[in-house]
């Protein structure tokens, strides 16, 4: 059996989750259980820091590219005051002997951003909620409208009112009952969720940091395979096209012509299709109606040629002979000898015309 | 949001605990004439989702994304079992709200 790297790592997820579940139903396994939660702080510690040294390299690197127009180049200066706030925020709170110059930074830079932030939040939730109206504008979208001014206005005094009590009976009513049940019920949602998720993932069905995006779904069993594998292991049916995939370019082509192209395609497509659907016997012009109808009548009319005809050097030269034989050229039916004053049946007088016709 | 607008996202995507600060994002989608997809765990952020956001998740939806992203039959039975589950706890609530008013508990 062959293990890989994921599959290690899945094992492991599995084991200390059961281990981390099962402690705190089984005494025996208490002492495992909170040695493993000490183990998922260091990691997460060392998670928090390789999340911070790739911060500091994504906007470092942003900082120093360069090439590219002035478009496409991303701005700097947020990047620049990213990283200086943050050295500027570690030296204070890992140099300083006191907490006060980072408390004066809490206090006169972060409070003052996060305010400004949700002022700007304000007038933008004002602007969707107008395009909410525009959007969805529905039962829903009008109860939450309705809940969202009556609890606004009824959250302070009015202008020249002062408080409406019975605005704010409502407020309480809304906040406590409807709004309570709702926040419930969502909770209580993301919960079923978030343990369907766990249960997933100690099962081995789902596993985190990516490696399911790594395998490959077998469009016909379904099973999961490696990244790289061009078949299934399990089918041996086929994970990568045959055909290489045309260039983005071209694949949009479609979309970038204009007008009036692409209705002349249209056009000449019906027109293809129109004749790609011939279907012999409805659509058929009447010449070739015609000619079809002798066709199919022809190999009963042999039989019934007369004997002077079967006598006849060119009788099997005749269009209805077999196609292996080399066809020589048809003598006129008036030139025949002893052909005197004998009337040609007309079927032959038919299939001369339609012969000529295919010519 | 400097991103949205000048590398021309056509969609945004949020999925996550995210607060309501989302909005700003949406927003910056909005302008944009992009789509934009979001759920939260949070409900604050579930909030400004639903009223900014053109195709809102809500409450356990966001957990969803495997079921509509793959035909894995773990995924589906995960919903099924979700959806079992919230009603067995939606009797059992009214069955302690019935208890509690005849005065059984």
């Amino acid at each position: 059996m062959k293990f890989s790297f994921s599959t290690i790592n899945a094992a492991v997820a599995i084991s200390a989750g059961l281990i981390v579940l099962l402690g705190y139903f089984l005494p025996g396994l208490e002492f495992i259980r909170s040695t493993v939660l000490g183990w998922a702080s260091i990691t997460a510690g060392f998670a928090l820091l390789a999340g911070v040294l790739n911060l500091l390299s994504v906007h470092w690197a942003k900082i120093t590219r360069t090439g590219g127009t002035a478009q496409t180049r991303p701005l700097g200066v947020y990047s620049v005051v990213l990283l200086s706030a943050f050295l500027v925020t570690l030296i204070v709170a890992g140099i300083a002997d006191t907490n006060a110059w980072a408390l004066w930074i809490y206090k006169y830079v972060q409070v003052p951003v996060e305010t400004s932030l949700l002022a700007l939040l304000a007038v933008t939730l004002a602007a969707a909620s107008v395009q909410l109206l525009r959007r969805r504008f529905d039962i829903y979208t009008g109860l939450f409208m309705a809940a969202a001014l009556i609890a606004l206005i009824a959250s302070v005094p009015l202008f020249g009112v002062g408080e409406v009590s019975l605005l704010s009976q409502a407020r309480g009513w809304l906040i406590q009952v409807p709004a309570m049940a709702g926040i419930r019920g969502i909770l209580m949602g993301v919960a079923l969720g978030s343990i369907a998720t766990g249960l997933r993932i100690l099962m081995g069905a789902d596993r985190p940091c990516g490696l399911i995006m790594a395998d490959i779904r077998c469009p016909m069993c379904g099973k999961t395979n490696t990244a790289g594998r061009e078949t299934c292991r399990y089918c041996n049916a086929r994970l990568t096209p045959l055909i290489a995939q045309p260039p983005a370019a071209s694949r949009s082509g479609a979309e970038d012509v204009p007008d009036w192209l692409s209705s002349l395609r249209d056009g000449s497509q019906q027109d293809l299709g129109q004749e790609s659907s011939f279907d012999g016997e409805s659509e058929a012009p009447d010449w070739l109606s015609r000619l079809g109808g002798d066709a199919a009548a022809a190999p009963a009319q042999t039989e019934a040629v007369p004997d002077w005809f079967a006598n006849l050097d060119g009788a099997d030269q005749s269009p209805f002979a077999s196609p292996v034989e080399p066809a020589a050229p048809a003598q006129p039916a008036a030139s025949m000898p002893d052909a005197g004053d004998t009337p040609l049946p007309d079927w032959f007088m038919t299939s001369d015309s339609s012969s000529s016709t295919l010519d | 949001m400097a991103a949205i607008h000048n590398e021309q996202v056509s969609a945004t995507i949020v999925l996550g605990h995210v607060g309501g600060e989302v909005g700003l994002l949406t927003a910056a989608t909005e302008q944009t004439r992009g789509q934009s997809l979001g759920g939260s765990d949070n409900l604050s952020g579930q909030s400004v989702l639903y009223m900014a956001d053109q195709e809102p998740i809500i409450g356990e939806e966001i957990f969803a994304g495997g079921a509509y992203l793959s035909s894995n039959p773990s995924h589906h039975a995960s919903l099924q079992v979700q959806d079992i589950a919230r009603w067995v706890v939606i009797v059992a609530i009214l069955l302690g709200a019935v208890a509690r008013m005849v005065g059984l508990l």
